[in-house]
């Protein structure tokens, strides 16, 4: 019908907003719900998508997308231990058998992947090369002709990737004894340039120290308590034959001596072991800011002094691979059916996009609960938008009658009342994405800046990565749509009345 | 050919239980071209017999046909369009809208036939002229005077080119010398556009220039006067 022609439509939407004006303050107030609403889509959705966006860029930091990380199914997630630990309340106590004594803190046992598993990972089509995961922390790095120290982590460089390089280039080889240190270095060492940096060598110091092969546990292989058993018991219940006794003895004995972790014992006192690495690269900052990355047999050697351990890392005669494996894929689409084939082998795999998809997961959830307030906004606002139009139909019953007796529809007179409330939802929507934004953007001023009252931190360094408020592109078109829907929709009834009334009646005058 | 046919027309309004009879099986009829007085006692039933021949209100029983358009059983939709284009009214009270200039007031007809911007604009300031407020154009109606106001409403009344005009004692709120004022321009509209004009007076001196007078009492017609 003729509502629908556009010059109609355009004059009754500047009729609208002129009618808007005249009662300025009311609109105002009565977008008060709708602006609170929207202000608040827009922290929450900034927020929780800039964190999302940090913490991924903070992820990707130490997890290459084309990364998968494995354990072995069984004997390599001492995680399922909180069930055990926790998952008991309130539920009758569980039977222990084969398949759950993972999750039986007393039952769990580490393993160690076996080669034939490291080999048969190496074999699946798409996997480039299999690692050892290792962690060691280096008592200090040191740049050469430089006095001071400063603390480190250090990382192979696979588990960060290539796309993580801001300056410099990739290790020359696997056996180099060359690394790529974090951008945030160069705060630390006063450097204004990263060519200040590249090229220079740094020290970095391990340290030997048994007990921490002990208290790790991860590195300690079980056997060797078997053996030391195996003594005991032989000397509890000696044979009959003393020779024999003698000869069992020396043998048991010997193995034990020789097993890793005792020699990790009782070689010499744990002293600092320095390793010398040329700068070749430097990576982009993050949150974890004393990165070293590391090209494999530069920190399989670390991880062997870190731990004491000769065997780990797959050397030495007993060479055993270590509990996790990192597995570098050569493209990442091919993850799907890789993971699959990494089950096949009885080993559990973790992505960037698990890790990721989790972190997201958690900011979903807590976006969710949060829109539940902005709901309630939106309720509020939608009752208060009913009010008022409910109050200019009545205030303005003799306009209506005017308008129908020189010859308004009641199509027209309920979209302009309609039209009314979708404008004060609008505008309340736009007020408040407009009012959202401003604080974003000084919130971002302040993160770049640092917050001073955090004892210590300087944010900025960090954040200066990526805003901590980021406005997903769709918030404005949601807003736009929502906004103006949750007040169209309660202008629905009052434009009813409006619609409804008798003209003759509005314009009687005693 | 005539411009108002209203036979037997009843319209009973339902006050609390009891039944009014606002008309009261009124038959009237008016010759097109012809300015017409509707006068009678207050309540005698003038404002519903205007309302139901303008299609602001329909009746109870009985039939109205204006210039050939029979308002019984109309759409809203075109009794909205027969109200914009067909009949003006003009009201004791003016009723103008007060946040609009006096030619944004005579726009807003014209806006509701989607006439264009710049003829709209054209079409107000020559009604806006006709009555004599051309340089009150950009004032809003509580800074123009009553006689000012009426002439606005006069101004948005002819704004669609009806072909007839209702005024419901439209000096009834004017002094003596402005209230002439207005029925000259009212009666100039009869004589020089030839538009049917019928107007509701208490005003003996205003009902004796017009041709014909209906006498209205108790919701019917006692009598009509020609002169
Ligand atoms: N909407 C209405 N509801 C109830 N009674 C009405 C209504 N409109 C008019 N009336 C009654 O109808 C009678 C005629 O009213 P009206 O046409 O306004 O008279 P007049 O204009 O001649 O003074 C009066 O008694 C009035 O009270
Ligand atoms: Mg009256």
């Amino acid at each position: 019908m003729n509502l629908l022609r556009t010059s109609l439509i355009r004059d009754l939407l500047t009729d609208v907003f002129l009618n808007l004006f005249r009662k300025r303050m009311r609109a105002l107030l009565t977008m008060t719900g709708v602006i609170i609403g929207s202000f608040l889509v827009v922290l929450i959705f900034s927020l929780s998508n800039g964190l999302s966006v940090f913490l991924d860029q903070q992820i990707r930091a130490v997890w290459d997308e084309n990364m998968i990380k494995v354990r072995l199914e069984k004997g390599g997630a001492p995680e399922k231990m909180a069930k055990g630990m926790f998952g008991g309340l309130g539920e009758p106590p569980q039977e222990v058998t084969e398949e759950n004594k993972e999750e039986i803190p007393g039952a769990f046992e580490f393993r160690h992947i076996p080669h034939e598993s490291i080999q048969k990972l190496k074999n699946i089509d798409g996997v480039q090369e299999v690692q050892p995961e290792i962690w060691v922390m280096p008592r200090s790095m040191q740049v050469v002709g430089d006095d001071r120290q400063f603390d480190a982590i250090v990382r192979p460089w696979i588990m960060a990737g290539p796309d993580m390089l801001a300056y410099g280039q990739d290790f020359s080889t696997s056996a180099a004894r060359e690394c790529i240190v974090s951008e945030a270095y160069l705060v630390a060492l006063g450097y204004s340039n990263p060519t200040q940096l590249l090229g220079q060598t740094l020290k970095i110091r391990i340290q030997e120290d048994a007990y921490i092969a002990m208290a790790g546990g991860g590195q300690m292989d079980l056997k060797f308590l078997d053996k030391l058993r195996d003594v005991a018991y032989l000397f509890q219940n000696p044979p009959e034959d003393p020779e024999l006794t003698m000869i069992s003895a020396f043998i048991m004995l010997r193995d034990l001596a020789n097993s890793s972790e005792i020699k990790a014992l009782t070689t010499e006192p744990g002293a600092a072991k320095v390793f010398e690495a040329k700068v070749v690269g430097i990576s982009k900052k993050g949150l974890l800011t004393n990165m070293i990355y590391l090209p494999p047999d530069l920190i399989a050697e670390m991880g062997r002094v870190f731990l004491r351990n000769p065997d780990m890392y797959t050397k030495g005669k007993d060479g055993k691979f270590g509990i996790e494996g990192l597995v570098r894929v050569s493209d990442p689409k091919e993850i799907p059916r890789i993971k699959r084939e990494i089950k096949k082998l009885g080993m559990k795999s973790t992505t960037l996009e698990d890790v990721v998809g989790f972190i997201h997961g958690l900011f979903g959830a807590l976006s969710a609960i949060l829109t539940v307030f902005v709901m309630i906004a939106g309720v509020v606002a939608f009752f208060s938008i009913v009010n008022t139009l409910f109050m200019a139909v009545s205030e303005r019953k003799r306009e209506i009658g005017v308008l129908q007796a020189i010859g308004a529809t009641r199509g027209y007179v309920a979209a302009m009342f309609a039209a009314e409330a979708g404008a004060i939802g609008l505008m309340g929507g736009l007020i408040g994405y407009l009012l959202g934004t401003v604080l974003c953007i000084v919130g971002n001023i302040y993160a770049a800046q640092g917050l001073p009252y955090i004892p210590g931190g300087n944010w900025g360094n960090i954040l200066g990565v990526s805003d901590l408020f980021v406005t997903p592109w769709w918030v404005l078109p949601l807003m736009i749509l929502a906004t103006a829907f949750v007040g169209a929709f309660a202008g629905v009834l009052p434009a009813k009345r409006a619609a409804q009334l008798d003209p003759a009646e509005a314009l009687r005058y005693e | 050919m005539a411009a108002i046919e209203a036979e037997e027309l009843t319209r009973i309004f339902q006050v609390g239980g009891e039944e009014v009879r606002a008309l009261d099986g009124l038959t009237v009829s008016l010759e097109r071209g012809s300015l017409a007085a509707v006068v009678g006692p207050s309540g005698s039933g003038k404002s519903t017999l205007m309302a139901l021949l303008g299609g602001l209100d329909t009746p109870s029983s009985g039939s109205v046909s204006v210039y050939d358009q029979k308002l019984n059983g109309m759409a809203p939709v075109d009794l909205a369009a027969y109200r914009r284009s067909t009949v003006g009214f003009v009201f004791q009270d003016f009723f103008l809208l007060s946040h609009l200039t006096a030619i944004e007031n005579v726009e807003v007809p014209l806006k509701l036939a989607q006439v264009s911007r710049s003829e709209r604009r054209d079409r107000a300031n020559e009604l806006i002229e006709l009555v004599g407020l051309g340089h009150r154009g950009e004032h809003r109606p509580q800074q123009l005077s009553g006689g000012e106001r009426q002439r606005v409403a006069i101004a948005r009344a002819l704004a669609n080119r009806p072909k007839l005009l209702l005024a419901d004692e439209p000096t009834g709120n004017l002094d003596e010398k402005t209230g002439m004022a207005i029925t000259e321009i009212l009666l100039n509209l009869n004589k020089d556009r030839d538009i049917t004009v019928l107007l509701v007076t208490h005003n003996p001196e205003l009902a004796k220039q017009t041709e014909i007078q209906f006498h209205l009492g108790g919701g019917k017609l006692q009598k009509t006067i020609c002169s």
